[in-house]
């Protein structure tokens, strides 16, 4: 092993990191070598000197100052874990509330205007074509045909029901000055 | 994996025991305290570092997996990012403050070296102050680019393993290697009259 390639291994020569074999050569290199000696010795104060770097004492303020800021961010997480604890309360409630005010919403739709959903069964109505059919059944103004007034409507329209039918009756509503409000 | 006492003092920490997160700064204030003062070469802003790398740690307590990394290592890369950190900005603020090369042309590593007795350097009998040695030493780091002082602080100051070096900085080992080699080799040569007076 020549000079230069021991002055490159030092390094691992130093922290243990070369084979037994390498080893060996380096150290029998040195032992014939007066500068590589020279300079293993020098390499190995540096190391020296660089392990006995004295430790750095921290000053006397900085654990009072990690302190003080260690305790403004326990405050912060303060409010946080509230809400935290709160959260799998408010991911059941909300929806809850919501589904409930959706509820009353559709009662109050429903008791207000009953007869815009009364569909008739399909077995017992008439389908009406009003290109076909134009006639419009009223009693009065802002009166709503319903159901029982299909077996007259479909006599006075000389249709005879069929069991085989599907009959659909349109429930319709219109204002005092007949126009269709509600279907 | 068993839980060494870093980790143990983390459970504690993660079940509320604020007195166990005390122990954590009290175990290794000073280790890094003493790495980051090598690395940014100033003790204040070292100081500051330090603070905010404990102020990370416990942000993350909720986060920290026991076993996932070893706790050095995890603290470690915490404290070396802010540093190559601080060091990048500092490289920018500098260039942006000045760029006058010093008086008489000489760096902070020449000038203390021409402070010290001319004696010192060519005497072979005068042997160097082990102190004197040591404030060579960490002007001479503080000189090394922050890619070699960075591993260098870690494996010959900090004493830990290249492995675990490896994982801090998160460079291939081989890499490791090789950039503490070369640190070693430009602090001998910086160092070479002084480390020749010693023997």
């Amino acid at each position: 092993m020549n000079c230069q390639r021991v002055q490159k291994a030092l390094s691992d020569y130093s922290d243990g990191l070369l084979t037994p074999t390498k080893t060996e050569e380096i150290r029998e290199h040195l032992v014939s070598c007066v500068p590589c000696r020279a300079r293993c010795q020098s390499f190995q104060n540096m190391l020296s000197g660089l392990h006995t770097l004295p430790p750095i004492a921290p000053s006397t303020d900085f654990d009072l100052r990690l302190q003080r800021r260690l305790h403004e961010i326990s405050a912060e997480r303060s409010p946080r874990k509230h809400s935290n604890w709160l959260t799998p309360l408010y991911r059941v409630l909300i929806p809850s509330m919501v589904g409930l005010v959706l509820l009353i919403s559709a009662a109050a739709y429903l008791s207000y205007h009953p007869q815009q959903l009364t569909l008739p069964s399909v077995a017992n109505s008439v389908r009406l074509d009003p290109e076909e059919n134009p006639h419009r059944v009223m009693e009065q103004p802002g009166q709503t045909q319903s159901q029982p007034l299909l077996a007259d409507f479909l006599s006075s329209q000389d249709v005879q029901p069929s069991e085989s039918t599907n009959y659909v009756l349109y429930t319709v509503s219109y204002d005092n000055n007949g126009a269709l409000v509600g279907f | 994996m068993i839980p060494d006492l870093d980790d143990e003092l983390m459970q504690r920490c993660q079940a509320g025991d604020i007195q166990a997160f005390d122990e954590l700064v009290t175990r290794h204030r000073v280790s890094l305290l003493s790495f980051a003062s090598r690395v940014v070469g100033d003790r204040e802003t070292a100081e500051d570092l330090v603070q905010e790398t404990f102020i990370r740690m416990f942000r993350a307590i909720p986060r920290y997996k026991v076993g996932k990394a070893k706790f050095t290592t995890w603290m470690y890369r915490i404290l070396s990012n802010l540093c190559k950190n601080e060091l990048r900005n500092r490289g920018r603020r500098s260039q942006i403050v000045t760029k006058s090369p010093p008086e008489n042309g000489q760096n902070d590593y020449q000038q203390i070296i021409s402070r010290i007795p001319a004696a010192a350097s060519s005497h072979p009998d005068c042997q160097l102050e082990r102190k004197e040695l040591h404030a060579m030493i960490e002007q001479a780091i503080s000189e090394l680019p922050p890619k070699y002082r960075i591993p260098l602080a870690l494996r010959d100051i900090q004493d830990l393993s290249y492995e675990e070096i490896a994982k801090i900085v998160k460079i291939p080992m081989g890499t490791v290697k090789s950039r503490i080699n070369r640190a070693r080799q430009t602090l001998q040569e910086r160092l070479k009259p002084y480390l020749e007076a010693e023997t």
